[in-house]
């Protein structure tokens, strides 16, 4: 699905602008994974900043008089949630949409700082070349060679976890992917004719570094930046589901599904709902990148790790 | 290539210190150890309880100045002493090397699922492109790539040990415990199989060499496995390697979630419990498996593709 549609639009165009008209539908229709990514995203977005608005009961609430009740489009039974409540009788929809507050945040602030350690590394790196490309690749060369959520899970439970702090470290863990990136575009573009302009133009090494050698690497970034953010959410999930990061009391979804754990044998849908979360708006994100690669570097199709 | 691997064993050795360091100077920001072994009873006088907390302080060694402490460590660390467990009273590398077995075969039983259900599935999308199979094997992989597998070890819970109760939810006794497990751990895997195969063969399938090899009249099955996929073997290597240590990342949470007692499950443990020298020795462990294996990768790298010599 990743790569065939993209093949298809490459045969295709031709044929739509020789065409008679290109038609909205058929815009749609060749777009249709960026704009199912695009919209799945915008839902949580639109969630989680108007939370307080969307979800029904403030996400702490406990009522042990609802304990574990079934959603109530099953049973017309007052007091049941949406989607039902949960172990501590909390209502698992405001509890899920005060969660993508966490995810998403936690998401774009980490790609975010990933990306303002590892984008200005790979420009020197690319650029500078010799001693400092030698360092700077072998400092991520080490990094990638150690088991990082392995790390992490002692830096959590040793100092502390707290929103920033997940943020922080995520986006540390993640560098290395954003400077391997633009050193590898860095390394090709310097050779092209507009660098040596500069350069002959007597521009500073900054100034051809940020302002013409950054705008011509800015696509891979941008396609990298909305993969990455799908998998720093898988990623803090993973963690408030193993009791570390961000606070346990606050409503994430990994949390949520950690607390349903010990109900699965009487109670499925406190693990279901979460986790569902998690999957369309990750698979919004990664169908966006998807999409996003084909349409702005052809060069990447297919490549994906 | 000798000297090639000399410098990557080096550089190994080099993040392994590095790790070990930074997970010994964090546990000494993290609290005192000491106050959790002090027993507290109501007939103790204060005094009685700061002399017991500092008795423990000095039995464990945390009383002299960290540099100290650090230097101590090192020592006996280099001698493969990383101390003894605070919780269990044994050698803490006696305690983890006790449980490695069960960690590697639930590591060497994921990576065979991925790669024996991860592989075909690639290989033949590729070659029926366009087909059913390869649009379900395409999905397949997304789904993989995109659902957290802890949550699918729950569903996978609830499906086939509530449900159908074909399976035991939790355990590590006999074969069928360890199949969920093993599912959960191989699925990000076998996604980045089927996809890097799938795109390797296509990439393959377009080159001369094999339109040469058909012409000439090699069997179908002999193109594929000779002459296409030993090509794409390379990219296929590639990304098992670089997904490695996210792997042995998810094997702590995938432990976790089965009660499986290997090191992943241990380290989870010892972290709660301020377990200071297992959780030296797990990350000790955990990191030498993945350096290893990087190093181990790049031997085979060379043996696959003759055309990689390291200089």
């Amino acid at each position: 699905m990743a790569v065939s549609p993209a093949k298809e639009q490459v045969a295709e165009a031709p044929r739509a602008l020789h065409g008679p008209r290109r038609s909205l539908l058929r815009t749609i229709w060749i777009n249709r994974q960026g704009i199912v990514g695009a919209g799945l995203v915008l839902f949580f977005a639109v969630m989680a900043i108007f939370a307080p608005w969307i979800a029904t009961d403030p996400p702490g609430k406990i009522d042990l008089f609802y304990v574990l009740s079934p959603p109530s489009w099953s049973n017309a039974e007052e007091g049941s949630g949406l989607l039902g409540t949960d172990n501590f009788g909390r209502d698992i929809w405001s509890r899920i949409v005060h969660g993508s507050r966490i995810s998403l945040a936690v998401g774009a602030a980490a790609v975010a700082i990933g990306l303002s350690i590892g984008v200005p590394m790979g420009l020197i790196a690319g650029f500078e070349g010799r001693i400092l490309d030698d360092v700077i690749t072998r400092i991520a060369d080490v990094q990638q060679s150690i088991p990082f959520l392995v790390l992490l899970i002692v830096l959590f439970a040793f100092l502390g976890g707290g929103l920033l702090n997940v943020i922080l470290f995520l986006g540390i863990s993640s560098w290395y992917g954003s400077m391997r990136l633009v050193r590898g575009e860095t390394l090709s573009a310097k050779t092209r004719g507009y660098v040596r302009a500069a350069e002959a133009l007597g521009a500073s090494r900054i100034r051809i570094m940020f302002q013409h050698l950054f705008p011509n690497v800015t696509a891979p970034i941008i396609v990298g930046a909305s993969l990455g953010f799908g998998g720093m959410i898988l990623t803090e999930a993973a963690f408030s589901f193993l009791g570390f990061g961000v606070d346990p009391r606050t409503a994430t979804w990994g949390r949520m599904l950690a607390d349903a754990r010990d109900d699965i044998l009487t109670d499925f849908g406190p693990s279901l709902y979460p986790g569902l979360a998690i999957v369309m708006v990750v698979l919004g994100a990664n169908l966006f990148g998807d999409w996003l690669r084909d349409r702005l570097d052809p060069r990447l199709r297919g490549r994906r790790n | 290539m000798a000297w090639f691997l000399a410098r990557r064993v080096a550089q190994g050795a080099f993040a392994l210190v590095g790790v070990l360091t930074l997970v010994f100077f964090l546990i000494q920001v993290s609290g005192d150890p000491a106050s959790f072994f002090v027993q507290i009873e109501p007939d103790k006088t204060p005094e009685e309880l700061q002399a017991e907390y500092q008795a423990i302080r000095k039995k464990l060694g945390l009383d002299q100045p960290i540099f100290v402490q650090y230097g101590k460590f090192v020592a006996e660390a280099l001698r493969g002493d990383f101390g003894t467990s605070f919780r269990l009273g044994l050698p803490a590398s006696q305690a983890v090397l006790e449980r490695l077995p069960r960690s590697l075969q639930l590591g060497a039983a994921a990576v065979f699922i991925a790669v024996v259900v991860g592989l075909p599935l690639g290989v033949f999308a590729a070659l029926r492109r366009g087909s059913l199979l390869d649009s379900v094997s395409t999905a397949g992989a997304i789904a993989g790539l995109t659902i957290p597998n802890f949550w699918m070890a729950l569903m996978m819970i609830y499906l086939l040990s509530v449900q159908f109760k074909l399976l035991p939810p939790t355990g590590s006794e006999g074969f069928k415990a360890l199949i969920m497990p093993a599912v959960t751990q191989s699925v990000n895997l076998m996604a980045v199989i089927a996809r890097m195969g799938r795109s390797g063969m296509l990439e393959v399938l377009g080159q001369d060499y094999i339109r040469t090899a058909r012409a000439k009249g090699v069997q179908e099955p002999q193109v594929i496995t000779k002459h296409a996929l030993r090509n794409a073997a390379i990219s296929l290597i590639t990304v098992t390697v670089s997904s490695l240590p996210g792997l042995i990342g998810t094997v702590v949470i995938t432990e976790v979630i089965f009660r499986w007692p290997g090191i992943g499950s241990m380290l989870f443990q010892s972290v709660g419990s301020r377990d200071f020298p297992v959780v030296l020795f797990c990350t000790f462990m955990l990191s030498a498996v993945t350096i290893a294996t990087f190093i181990f990768m790049d031997i085979l790298y060379a043996l696959v593709d003759p055309r990689i010599r390291y200089s």
